[in-house]
Order: structure tokens, then sequence, then C-alpha cells
């Protein structure tokens, strides 16, 4: 048997892959066209709403399920509807009554019949049957995996391209620039214009939505409509809207602008936000947060590398001391040829970055002129060395208990005697 | 894409999806150059690095004007974009 039957356009013809040959004819058996018309009718026949008159209502009572036909003036329709089903409908199905059902059609191959497998029967005057057909939209879609938690996309944190899928003239727009403008004047904004009442907007949203996503350009999608009555909202509770935004490679956050109803298309975005500018809020991130977090990092990287200048000068200080009390001057020039090479460089460095970041860097002339040991001594800063060799003691293991020192201050030399001394471990 | 001519944006659009990454690095450069006992040659480096970054990062923060385009449909998958004008 064919696997790929492709109906109802007709365009296969069940007797080219399934039948039987003698000599020049060709037949099917009953199984098989049985088999054929049921696939062609059951996979392009869609759940649906049928209006009706009621007529032949039996209810088989050993298995609980309902048996009726629907008729008007043109065709009669044969239905089943089982027990779980039957269960559920709050009403006694009378001869003649005007009914609405839903269901799909199957083929009963055994009888040679067709019928349709109703869900749900409902007197044709029921008030809320838009709420009912709504209903069974939302499990026919949530029962494929739209709605799942599972397949939320994450937003982008910092959006280049915040695309918009809403009217052209509605407050919608207005909003979304408004707090982008305020919060992360960065983004460009590309709008996709669509209807979002009416008969065409289910269709103009869906096509809007596409057409981001042919484009590429967006980060992030934010699709939705200024608050408004309840009908309003229809479009958004569309079939072909839903699975535009379900779609989507594109993250969506929806913004239908209603804070009590939740539509089938906030359901199928990834981020539902109350109204547009709460979308864009969500959207966007907020620039005075990012430019206070920046402008602090710049802080303490300044202060972490102003401090590696002090250390560093501190250790220059103990070189040029040490070796220019000792003697000989060239065994520093190596090292201080070094320092000033290093110096330079950061001072270019931070020269050129001082020009662009401003006042973000002020201090740090201090801090280079820090880098004088003089200047070292002059802030309180002393040395210690042996008071015999002028050597620099830098370390509290080179003291011996009773042992002479000379204190060196920027303004003079003090002569101790070491009483105790101790090395943290 | 037809119609979309130079603009900021499309320059400063790949800076902007950079934006997340540079930030983690300068934190990550930052937490290195405070923790200390990194040589004063790398430190250098990495202050100049944290430097390149703050400018990149700045670079962004200080862009004031939202630009705003509209996606233009020219039928057979030919998409552009064309400035939108919005009155207030």
């Amino acid at each position: 048997m064919s696997t790929n039957d492709r109906c109802p356009n007709g365009e296969n013809d069940p007797k080219s892959d399934s039948a039987e040959a003698s000599g020049s004819v060709f037949w099917l058996t009953v199984s098989q066209l049985t088999g054929h018309v049921k696939r062609c009718l059951e996979e392009s026949v869609l759940p649906t709403w049928v209006k009706g008159e009621l007529s032949n209502v039996k209810l088989h009572r050993p298995s609980g399920h309902l048996y009726f036909s629907l008729k008007d003036e043109g065709a009669v329709l044969r239905c089943v509807m089982f027990r779980r089903s039957v269960a559920g409908i709050g009403f006694e199905p009378m001869e003649g009554e005007d009914v609405l059902a839903f269901g799909r059609v199957t083929v009963y191959e055994r009888h040679g019949q067709y019928q349709l497998l109703v869900d749900d029967l409902v007197p044709a005057g029921t008030k809320g049957l838009a709420a009912l057909q709504l209903e069974r939209l939302k499990e026919r879609l949530a029962g494929e995996g739209l709605f799942d938690s599972a397949r939320k996309k994450e937003l982008p944190a910092f959006p280049a391209v915040v695309g918009v899928v809403t009217s052209p003239t509605g407050a919608a727009l207005r909003d979304i620039i408004r707090v982008t403008r305020r919060r992360w004047p960065a983004a460009r904004i590309l709008l996709s214009p669509a209807q979002v009442q009416g008969s065409d907007a289910p269709r103009t949203l869906a096509k809007a939505i596409e057409l981001q996503n042919m484009a590429g350009l967006a980060d992030v999608l934010i699709v939705g409509r200024g608050g408004g009555a309840r009908e309003d909202l229809s479009a958004f509770n569309e079939e072909i809207v839903v699975r535009a935004i379900a779609a989507s490679a594109i993250p969506i956050v929806s913004a239908v602008g209603h804070e009590t109803d939740t539509t089938l298309a906030d359901l199928a975005a990834d981020v539902r936000a109350p109204t547009p500018s709460a979308a864009a809020e969500r959207a966007v991130p907020e620039g005075r947060d990012l430019t206070l977090r920046v402008f602090s990092l710049g802080g303490r990287i300044e202060r972490a590398m102003g401090m590696k200048l002090e250390l560093l000068g501190e250790k220059l200080r103990r070189l040029q001391g040490s070796h220019g009390l000792r003697g000989p001057r060239y065994l520093v020039q190596e090292k201080a040829l070094r320092f000033d090479e290093l110096g330079s460089r950061l001072k270019a460095v931070m020269d050129g970055q001082l020009n662009q970041l401003e006042t973000r860097f002020t201090g740090l002339d201090e801090r280079l002129a820090a880098l004088n040991p003089m200047a070292v001594l002059q802030r309180g800063y002393t040395l210690c060395v042996d008071p015999r060799s002028r050597a620099l003691l830098a370390r509290a293991k080179e003291v011996q208990t009773g042992q002479l020192l000379e204190v060196v201050f920027s303004d003079g030399e003090v002569t101790c005697q070491a009483i105790k001394t101790t090395q943290p471990t | 894409m037809s119609g979309d001519k130079n603009n900021s944006t499309d320059i400063i659009g790949p800076e902007i999806r950079e934006f997340d990454a540079r930030l983690k690095r300068l934190e990550e450069v930052v937490a290195q150059l405070e923790r200390g006992g990194v040589p004063l040659e790398e430190s250098l480096k990495l202050f100049e690095e944290g430097m390149g970054l703050l400018k990149k990062l700045q670079r962004v923060l200080e862009l004031v004007e939202v630009r705003i385009d509209e996606l233009v449909d020219h039928g057979e998958e030919k998409l552009g974009t064309r400035p939108l004008e919005i009155s207030d």
C-alpha cells in the first residue's frame, strides 16, 4: 500500500499503487478502496463545528453511546458520541432540535459509512458559544504542545533590533517607542505593520510575524495592540496567529493590552506582558542601570591599578634605597630603565583613556607622582636600613632582637633598637 | 536587503550583540586586578584590555536616538526596510 496517498486533490489514483492486474483489467478490493476513502476523509477534514437538526436520537443502553443524525434541507450526517462525551453535555437532546456538534469525520469501514465522531453537543441558541469554541481550540492547540513551557525561548539581554508587530497608527507602537527611547536608545525598532482588529487582522498579524522571521533582523519581537474591549482581542485568539507565534524563531513578547483576559496568543508567546509598555520593558534592558554598572567597573579598575602602582612605588623605593645606599649605581640602572619603560607605557595608556573617559580617572597624576620614592616618604612611609652596611631591611626576619636599626624619614633618620620581632605565619 | 543604507545601528548592531560578553569579560578583568598577585606586566595587559572594553561598552550606552524603521514586503520573498515617520 502506498504511504503517501494524497487527498483531497484527486492527484492520486488509488489504482496506480494498490490495484491488482489481470491482463489489461485493473481493480481494487473493497477494503482497499474503503481504506483509501477513510484516509482521505480523516486526513483532509479537520475537526469542526457542524450545525443541524437532531433526528433518530438513540441512546444505546449497554454502552452509553449516543447515536443520532444531523440534517438540514440538503443532507444528513450520521453521528456518534461516546459515553465519556455524552456525560459532559448539559441538556437532553430532543428530536427536531437545532444543535451544534463539534467533532471529526471518521469512516466505519465495516458498514461502509462515514460519520461524525462528536466530542461536544450544544443547543444552537446557546449563550457563550464563542467561549466554548475558544475552549475547544485551546485544548486542541495545547494538545499539540504549542503552549508548553519547555518550548519557551529566552529573551536576549541586550537586543540590537526590537521587532514590533502591531498597527502603525495605534497607541501600542508609540508606547513601545517611548519606553525604548527612555531605557535602551541604542536599539533599533523595526515595525512590521499589521491590522489588529477586523476580519483581515488574523491574516495580517500572522503574515507580519512570518515576515519578521524571514527578514531575521530582530533579536526580539513584540506582538500586540493597545487595550480594548474583549471582542477587539479576537484576532489574538485565531488559530493562524497562534500558530505563527508558536512557529517564530525570534523570541516573542505578547502585548495584547488586557489585564484580565489571556488570549491564546499570550499562551503561545515566550513572555506575556499585560501592556505594550510592559512588553517593551521586558524586551529591552534599563540603560541607566547599565551605565551605573559600567561606571562602577571603571572606578574599580582604576582603584585596582592605582594600588598596583603604589606597591610598585614601594618596591622601587626599596630597590633604590638599598642599592643606592650600598654603592654602585649601575646595579639599579637596568631595573630603573625597565621601570621607566613600564611607567611611560602606563602613562600613555592612561593619558589616552583619560581624554575619552574624562573625569573617571582624575587622581591618576597623583598616583603617577607617587611612583617617586621621595613622594612615598613624604606621605609618611619610612625605610629601615642596617646602620653598618646601610642595606635595606625589607623583612622582619632580617632583624635580630636587640639589633640597631636606622629608620629613614623624608626629613631625617632615627636610630632605634629592636626589642622584639614577630612574623605572622 | 534593499533600502538598508548606512546607518549607525547597522554598525552598532554587532556592538550591542557583543555587549553581554564584553560586560562579563570586563567584570572578570576587574576581579582579577582586584585579587592582586598578578605580575605588573600582566596587570598592564589586563588594564589595557579593561579600558578597551569600557570604551566599547560606553559607546553603546552613549547612543541616544532610537532608530525606527518599517519592514517592507516587496513580494517574492524580497524584503526591505525604510525609515518610519511617527507623529507624536
